[in-house]
């Protein structure tokens, strides 16, 4: 295993080429900003990492507040609060640090995403409740409840047989789940409709 | 009698040459074959290393650990990646769909990788003692972390194009919708 040696140099906190003094040198094919990132946010702990499984229970506590808030809005049909509420709780899961485990930040993320869309949905903002449930499978492609939120915005973006497709999966990872059981059924009918025109 | 014995002869000495002929063409083959590396060259590590050669200035211990860091990430992203690629390539290899040299190259990539672990792991407990033990734990959380960067971007650029498709599409509708009223009127009046 042999290594190559970097022509770089350290001024102050950075680190750059030495030939052009830049951190990301096109020339030399070198990029130490994540580098110098990382460099950065070490200096604000001192270098001290958390050990692992470290959590912040103020922030966990500030997100359900605000998902619990934004819940109470959809429930009184207060859509566009409840979606508000949803995006800070979503900011604030991801401004989680980069030592915290990340299976939290899916979990608080997924449900928060799922909810927004359903919101959305509600308020037949078909392209923005389908965007949140791509991006709540995308984070924990395993939650049945993001196929679903796909599923229905599909529908009322009139493209049945991606509904079809979306409902299936979410059936994959939860058999007995009625809502989605039925939602396929009428989207198999609505898909089925448009092939005969 | 003795046609029995050239047909021996005969059929003996072209597999004779055959398969002499056969194992000089592989060996060329396989030693004129480079081993293509697995991995792109690992940046991260040569800058670890080459930091800690810096003298004017010398780079500071954060510095280095943060290098560190950077390192024990490239391994991990790798270690992901090995172990997403060994099942598909192995079931290639033993269809005879994939050369040879491919899955040499990918045996002495997870060879490197262990080697570069243990090599991390063992820096880690030179800054702080017990870091040996969790630097990968840490480098996993942040390799996810930015995965979920990446996400976010994806959806982005996805809910801009889905918000252009959706725009044209009621164009699209409502242009429809009025040819349709004007033939319809068209009809009525006729």
């Amino acid at each position: 295993m042999s290594h190559n040696i970097l022509n770089l140099v350290v001024d102050g906190d950075n680190v750059y080429c030495r030939q052009h003094h830049l951190e990301t040198c096109k020339d030399c094919k070198y990029d130490f900003k994540q580098l110098n990132t990382l460099h950065k946010n070490l200096r604000s702990i001192n270098g001290e990492i958390p050990p692992p499984n470290h959590i912040n229970q103020n922030l966990s506590k500030q997100i359900v507040k605000l998902k619990e808030d934004g819940n109470n809005h959809f429930k009184t049909q207060n859509y566009n609060d409840a979606i508000k509420l949803y995006g800070l709780a979503i900011d604030m899961a991801f401004q989680r640090q980069f030592w915290e485990p990340h299976e939290l930040t899916e979990q608080e993320v997924s449900v928060c995403l799922s909810n927004r869309s359903a919101a959305y949905i509600s308020l037949e903002q078909w392209v923005n409740a389908y965007a949140d449930a791509e991006w709540c499978i995308k984070i924990k492609p395993d939650f049945s409840k993001g196929y679903f939120r796909k599923g229905k915005a599909l529908m009322g973006l009139k493209r049945y047989e991606e509904a079809v497709h979306a409902f299936e999966i979410g059936l994959e990872f939860e058999p007995t789940n009625d809502s989605l059981i039925n939602a396929l059924e009428e989207a198999r009918k609505l898909a089925g409709n448009t092939d005969l025109e | 009698m003795s046609s029995w014995i050239v047909t021996v002869v005969y059929v003996g000495g072209m597999l004779m040459v055959m398969s002499l002929f056969s194992y000089t063409w592989r060996r060329r083959k396989a030693a004129s074959a480079i081993l293509v590396p697995w991995f792109p060259d690992h940046t991260t590590r040569d800058t670890y290393i080459s930091l800690l050669q810096q003298t004017d200035p010398p780079a500071t211990e954060l510095q280095l650990r943060a290098a560190l860091l950077r390192r024990a990430m490239t391994n991990v992203e790798r270690i992901i990646k090995l172990r997403e690629n060994r099942p598909a390539l192995l079931s290639l290899v033993q269809k005879g769909a994939v050369g040879d040299g491919l899955w040499s190259s990918f045996q002495k990539a997870e060879q490197e990788l262990q080697q570069d672990v243990i090599e991390v792991t063992q820096e880690a407990e030179t800054f702080k003692k017990n870091w040996g033990q969790t630097i990968f734990h840490t480098a996993n959380e942040m390799v996810q972390h930015e995965k979920h960067k990446e996400i976010a971007d994806q959806i982005k650029e996805l809910k801009e194009k889905e918000e252009k498709n959706f725009k044209k599409r009621e164009e699209r509708e409502k242009f429809e919708m009025a040819e349709h009223e004007k033939r319809e009127k068209a009809r009525k009046n006729y």
